[in-house]
Order: C-alpha cells, then sequence, then structure tokens
C-alpha cells in the first residue's frame, strides 16, 4: 500500500474505534451501575459484596 | 502549575470518594475467595467495566502516548492486532472458558491441577518475577504523568510517586478485589469521558487538528511514520508477535483475574466479546495524543521528553473544570491497575509460592478444600500474607521506578518482561488445556526455556559489549527476542512431552460440563 492509502486507512479506523469505543462504554456504564449500586447497598448491609444481586441481563 | 483549585477541588472529591468505598469494602470480606475473585459473583457488565479498566492504566496511556510520539501512526497497528485477538478469545472462549470451569483463583493454580506442586512453584516463581519487572515502570510512569499535566517542577516526581503508591497500598488492604472493581467501575466512566472531552479538544485545536498532526509525522518521520510494514521499529516481526501474545496474553494474571472471578465459563467468554469492541480505541485514543504533542511541541520545545510531552500539552489545552475531570480520570487509571496488580502479584506470590511450600514441608496432600486453600496456609493466613506482601511490592516499585533506566521504549519493555512468562504459558497452559500429552516434564522445560530467552535480552542490554556478533539482532530488535521466547515455549513442551509420555504419563482434566 502507499503511503496515502495508508492515511486513509488510518483516519478510518481511529474514527470506527473511537465510536466502537464510546458505544461500548455508554451501554456498559448504563447496565453496570446497577451491579455497582447492588454491590454498594450489600456492603453497607455488611452482606457479601455479591449476595442477591441479580445479572442486569436478566433485568 | 496549569491547573485551578476548581480542577484540584474534582480530584480531592474522587479520591475522598474512593477512599470511602475502600472503607466499606473492608467488610464485605468473608474469606480468601472474596479478596482474591470478589467471590466470583461478578456480572457480565460489571466484569466488562473492570477489564477494560485494567487494560487502560494510566501506565498504559502513557506508554501508548509515548509509541505515538516516537513512530507516527505505525503504532496504530497495534489496535487492530488487538481487537483480532479479542474477537478470538470472545468467540471460542479459548483458554479463558476451561481455566474459569476448573475454577482457579491464580493461573499457576491450574499448574498443579494438570501437572504437580512443583510446577506450580517454578510457574508462580516465574509468573511473580515477570509481573513485578513488569509493573516496575507502572509508579514512576503515573507520577511523570502527573508532573507534566499539573506543570510542577520535575525534581518532585519520586515524592508524587510514593504520595499515590500510599493511596493504593491503602485501599488495596481494604477492600481487596471488591475494591478493585469498584475504582475500576468509577474510571471507566472518568476515563471515557476524559478520552472524549481530550480527543475533542485536540482535534479542535488551532496548532492541532487532524491535518496538522498528519502532516508533522510525515515532515518528521517520513512514509515510515504511516507505514508499519516499511517501518524497521514494527515490521513483520512485530506484528506476529503482537498476534501470538495476543492471544496468550489472556493468561496475564492480573487479566485473567475478571474471566476468574465472573460467575461462569460463558460470562467469562462474553466478557472478552464485548470488551473486544473497546481494544482499538483503548490503544488509539493514547497513541492520537501522543502524536498530537509531538505536533503541539515540535517547534516549541522539540526536546521534551515523550513521557512530559503528552501530560504537559494536556495540562496546557485543556479548560478549566474538563482538566479536574481528566486529571481524576487519570488519578482512578492509575489506582485500578495498581490495585489490580498490586493484588494479583501478591495473590500469586503467596497462593503459589509461599502456601506451596508451607504445605510440602507440611507433607500436605495436593486436594483443593472448599474454602479455596490447598493445604498451606489458611484463608485467613493467606489474606493476612497477601496484604503484607502488596506493601513490600509497593515499596519494591518505587525503589526501582526511582532508579531504574529504560533500554528502549516503556512499552517494549511490557512487552519483554511479559513475555518471560508468556512464553512459558504457550507451552503449559495452552497446550496444557487442549493438547492431551501435556505432561509435567514438558512443563518444567516450557517455563525454563521460555523465560530464559527475554531474560538473557535484558541482561545482554546492559552488557552489549559481551554480547556475541551472532546474538546482537536479537539485542537490537526486541519483537525478535518476544517472537523466538513464544516459540521456544511452546516446541519445548511439545518436544520433552512427546518424548516423555511413558515415564510420565499425563493428568487427564475434563471438559465434559463445561457450559
Amino acid at each position: 500500500m502507499d503511503v496515502e492509502t495508508w492515511k486513509v486507512v488510518w483516519k478510518l479506523v481511529f474514527v470506527a474505534s473511537s465510536i466502537a469505543f464510546y458505544a461500548v462504554v455508554i451501554a456498559v456504564g448504563i447496565k453496570g451501575f446497577g451491579d455497582v449500586a447492588q454491590m454498594l447497598r450489600n456492603m453497607a448491609a455488611g452482606r457479601g459484596a455479591n449476595e442477591s444481586a441479580p445479572d442486569s441481563n436478566e433485568t | 502549575m496549569h491547573l485551578s483549585w476548581i480542577d484540584y477541588a474534582i480530584l480531592i472529591v474522587y479520591v475522598g470518594g474512593t477512599i470511602v468505598a475502600g472503607t466499606l469494602a473492608r467488610g464485605a470480606i468473608k474469606g480468601i475467595s472474596d479478596f482474591l475473585v470478589a467471590g466470583r459473583g461478578l456480572k457480565t457488565h460489571m466484569a466488562v467495566a473492570t477489564m477494560v479498566s485494567t487494560g487502560l492504566g494510566l501506565v498504559t496511556v502513557m506508554y501508548m502516548a509515548e509509541e505515538g510520539f516516537k513512530y507516527g501512526f505505525v503504532p496504530f497497528i497495534f489496535g487492530i492486532m488487538a481487537l483480532i485477538t479479542s474477537l478470538i478469545i470472545g468467540r471460542t472462549g479459548f483458554i479463558v472458558s476451561r481455566l474459569r470451569h476448573l475454577q482457579v483463583m491464580t493461573v499457576p493454580e491450574f499448574y498443579e491441577l494438570k501437572y504437580t506442586r512443583g510446577v506450580r512453584l517454578l510457574g508462580g516463581v516465574i509468573l511473580t518475577l515477570a509481573g513485578t519487572l513488569n509493573m516496575g515502570l507502572f509508579p514512576i510512569l503515573g507520577s511523570k504523568f502527573v508532573v507534566g499535566f499539573t506543570g510542577l517542577d520535575k525534581e518532585y516526581v519520586n515524592y508524587v510517586m510514593v504520595a499515590m503508591l500510599v493511596i493504593v497500598v491503602f485501599y488495596t488492604l481494604m477492600g481487596g478485589m471488591v475494591s478493585v472493581v469498584l475504582t475500576d467501575f468509577a474510571q471507566f466512566v472518568l476515563l471515557a469521558a476524559g478520552f472524549l472531552f481530550g480527543t475533542y479538544i485536540i482535534l479542535n485545536h488551532p496548532q492541532l487538528g487532524w491535518d496538522n498532526m498528519v502532516q508533522a509525522v510525515q515532515t518528521h518521520h517520513g512514509d515510515i511514520g504511516f507505514d508499519p510494514i516499511a517501518n524497521p521499529g514494527y515490521g513483520i516481526s512485530m506484528i506476529l508477535f503482537l498476534f501470538c501474545v495476543g492471544l496468550v496474553g489472556v493468561v496475564w494474571q492480573p487479566e485473567m483475574m475478571r474471566p476468574l472471578s465472573a460467575e461462569s465459563p460463558k460470562v467469562a467468554r462474553r466478557v472478552f466479546w464485548i470488551s473486544s469492541a473497546t481494544v482499538m480505541g483503548r490503544a488509539m485514543v493514547p497513541m492520537f495524543w501522543g502524536i498530537a504533542a509531538m505536533t503541539y511541541f515540535a517547534t516549541s520545545n522539540p526536546d521534551l521528553h515523550p513521557h512530559y510531552a503528552m501530560p504537559q500539552m494536556l495540562g496546557e489545552i485543556l479548560p478549566v473544570g474538563i482538566a479536574g475531570l481528566m486529571m481524576a480520570g487519570m488519578f482512578a487509571a492509575f489506582m485500578s491497575t495498581h490495585d489490580s496488580y498490586l493484588l494479583a502479584w501478591s495473590g500469586v506470590i503467596v497462593r503459589d509460592v509461599v502456601s506451596p511450600i508451607k504445605a510440602m514441608l507440611a507433607k500436605s496432600g495436593g486436594e483443593r478444600a472448599e474454602d479455596g486453600t490447598w493445604g498451606g496456609l489458611s484463608s485467613e493466613r493467606e489474606i493476612y500474607w497477601v496484604r503484607a506482601i502488596v506493601v513490600i511490592l509497593a515499596t519494591f516499585l518505587a525503589i526501582f521506578g526511582a532508579l531504574y533506566q529504560l533500554p528502549e521504549t516503556a512499552f517494549r519493555f511490557m512487552y519483554v518482561t511479559g513475555s518471560i512468562y508468556f512464553s512459558g504459558c504457550v507451552g503449559t497452559i495452552a497446550l496444557g488445556l487442549y493438547w492431551k500429552k501435556a505432561n509435567t516434564p514438558g512443563a518444567y522445560c516450557a517455563l525454563i526455556l521460555g523465560a530464559l530467552v527475554p531474560i538473557n535480552f535484558l541482561i545482554m542490554t546492559e552488557n552489549q559489549e559481551l554480547v556475541p556478533d551472532f546474538l546482537l539482532p536479537l539485542v537490537e530488535n526486541s519483537n525478535l527476542v518476544g517472537l523466538t521466547s513464544l516459540i521456544v515455549g511452546g516446541l519445548a513442551m511439545f518436544i520433552v512431552a512427546s518424548l516423555t509420555q511413558k515415564s510420565h504419563p499425563p493428568r487427564p482434566l475434563d471438559f465434559g460440563d463445561m457450559e
């Protein structure tokens, strides 16, 4: 590949990787927040960190 | 100083919050399983957040940025190789699912299940050596970020490092893996926000922007700043090495602790599948910042060291408030990587070195008890010793970081030291899990021979005048060292196990009921 093609490739790859990164961060951040809140509630109540914490996938 | 009181206030609120959470976590620790693998109860999204965070520490941001600063756009190839290997692991569950199915807490525990306690002990020693050397640069690079970002005088770099380590050690001692999961989640959100704002501001800065950065790379590096095949620092050997190490790198204890903490082998595999979408961004955004720093200082301060250039640029261009958010995100990144690594290596030292030696001296059997111990130390004593070794390791890191001088870039140092362990894993873990003939003599040879190549490299780099001519390519090109050591480790198991099947019949493992 010539250098001009590499420049186009890196720009496309950078844009695609940024979109994928932020999309996963937003999705996981929202869904995982419930798990973390449950963990903190359990700890505040003196229970094990993972007791009674349903997977956010299932809720 | 580049920052205002608002930025420092944001940082103080974050650090205070994490200390409170760490103190809360102490009450959630009921045994060694809670302390090391959070009771093996991590749900999918929390496991993804914590895994992404561990792979994206402040040290990662620093050494990825250094690669971008020194090599231009070429290091982007690392992100592509990481994506390919993550997709393969996420799709097939390669290594991850089977190790999780065996319910081990540390990777060397697998050696006792498949081979013998002696192999576990040797594996634990090698993993400890590789892990602590690999981690040696983490604190000093983190400290250099803070010094560069805030505009503090460089003479304070060692003091800042010690202060940051003290906070991390306190936090890790409190809640173990539960603490780690909580900081990881905070980092996941904060650092992603920092990435987004930082990149947006760079792209819209009058001196920077995509086109200016491309032009600067063309001017300073020429075509080899874009073409990874033609660049002598990369080339085919580096690309092949990145692919191989991406596949076996999954057994790196701090990374593997997430899948091992997942609630099932299926969740362990899913964690890799989801997080694969982030691996390119995790690598390329810091590299992009490194290129931006090279562009930013190209005329005003071309001799500025890359370790200071990127943070100094961010400190100068980010507005008040965003700078504080970035600082808190980076401090979270520092904490989440250090607490994970300190916990991982301390866990290995206690469970795979100290406890097996005690069990051997007591001549106790090699069976795993219900509480996850193996006949050496009790669960309570294991937690006690893990905490003690966290403190010892942190002290070592502070001394190492202050004294050691890098032979190449930080990125290459990480990969060569990681190879001390990875190379043995090709034979002992990959073949041990998937090749029925893998046996104990093969495991010993794979671990020893695989580790010797990168250790020799580190010694030879310090004493180049003593190295014979035919070995010089290995000293001058760390990519060749990594690749050679992986091949040596795999071949050692294959040849030795094939020759010793009758004298040392392999121990079978059952994966029949795995999800």
